[in-house]
């Protein structure tokens, strides 16, 4: 049986994690194994006077740093410094997932509503469309009294059915635009949580194309930028949904802003933080 | 001795001693422990990817040697790397000396 040594173990989880940081580079992994090999076993061979091979080989991969460590150090030093286009491309690539993706949230919720729409009726469910011309007739007034308060109050008795119509129509448009209101909010909701999800994602896959992500350069910060304008974007979205009366409404759009500058502050921030780590 | 301290320094150590003579990875690690009288004792794995960067930078060229008995990569300095080291080597003087001048007033 042949018998592994510490070395060759080593190795074999060097490579392995090597290859999570590379990918796609198989020729650079098999360079950095081979030198870590030729590295260790010269260490493991000056060791060797007054120790046990085992010994020897164990203080050598020790002096050399676990493989963890030394993928990740590559990584940071070869990843982070990707050509400045390259890693141009490769991030306006991202934000146009990114924001793409937020897109195609929204799509879908519409197509949603269309699809809701065909089949029920858009006027009369989603309030999409104008709502439909009303004309009651005097017993059909009468069967909804309370739609309209004649002058004198306290008494149910509808007078003149076209003020009860226009009455109806008005109240169709407030349900209308209550039911938008209440796609805004799904369709901003959405696009949040689509929003962080994909933002997630992207930090993970920046963090794995270009390393650590102290070491990520210029446009990846344009990237950052790009990510809390459209996840800001979202926010207003979201809160301009939120029914209100009244002056409330600025109070909701001022929230709206608040939050997207927050974002926005957070990631300058971050990309500020980047930029002085360099 | 604090790794920060040698943080931003290790290019210059490098290619100091790679100017030397061509060097395979562990000959340089040697040669910096030597040197530094033991201060410099990295982690050896973290100096192979700033070798690694340094080549991809042009200040560096490597190939493998087979001239041993076991096959190495080889490092040297490129002309790139000549004209950098010259700067960085202006660099760090300027800096020794201003902090000499805060530190001990001389």
């Amino acid at each position: 049986m042949v018998r592994t040594t510490s070395i060759e173990a080593y190795l074999a989880r060097l490579y392995v994690a090597l290859e999570r940081q590379f990918p796609d580079d198989d020729e650079l992994v098999r360079r950095i194994v081979a030198e870590a090999e030729d590295h260790l076993r010269e260490a493991a061979e000056r060791n060797r006077p007054g120790s046990s091979p085992d010994a020897a080989e164990r203080d050598a991969i020790r002096q050399f740093g676990s493989p963890q460590r030394v993928a990740q150090r590559f990584a940071r030093e070869l990843k982070g410094r990707l050509s400045p286009l390259g890693l141009l491309v490769r991030s306006y690539l991202y934000v146009g997932m990114y924001v793409g993706s937020v897109l195609v949230a929204a799509g879908a919720a519409l197509l949603i509503v269309g699809v809701f729409g065909a089949l029920f009726g858009a006027a009369e469910v989603f309030g999409l469309d104008d709502p439909p011309a009303v004309s009651g007739t005097k017993a059909s007034c009468e069967q909804w009294p309370t739609y309209y308060q004649p002058d004198q109050p306290g008494t149910n008795t509808v007078i003149d059915c076209e003020i009860f119509a226009a009455a109806l129509a008005a109240s169709f448009s407030q349900f209308s635009e209550s039911l938008f209101q209440t796609w805004s909010l799904l369709l901003g909701g959405g696009g949040i949580v689509v929003g962080a999800v994909i933002w997630a994602l992207h930090r993970g896959l920046l963090r794995w194309h270009a390393g650590v992500w102290d070491d990520l350069s210029g446009p990846a910060r344009v990237y950052v930028i790009f990510g809390a304008l459209s996840f800001g974007m979202a926010a207003v979205s979201f809160l301009q949904g939120i029914p209100s009366s009244g002056g409330t409404s600025l109070y909701w759009t001022g929230a709206a802003a608040l939050v997207a500058a927050l974002f926005c502050v957070a990631y300058a921030r971050e990309g500020w933080r980047m930029w002085v780590a360099r | 001795m604090r790794p920060e301290l040698l943080k931003g320094n290790l290019d210059l150590l490098l290619l100091t001693i790679l100017s030397e003579q061509p060097a395979h990875g562990y000959a340089v690690i040697e040669e910096l422990r030597a040197r530094s009288q033991g201060a410099f004792a990295l982690p050896e794995g973290t100096v192979y990817p700033a070798l690694h960067r340094l080549e991809r930078a042009g200040l560096l060229r490597s190939h493998w040697s087979d001239a041993e008995a076991r096959r190495r990569r080889v490092y040297q300095l490129s002309g790139l790397g000549q004209e950098a080291l010259e700067a960085r080597h202006e660099e760090w003087q300027a800096f020794a000396r201003s902090v000499r001048l805060v530190v001990e007033g001389v």
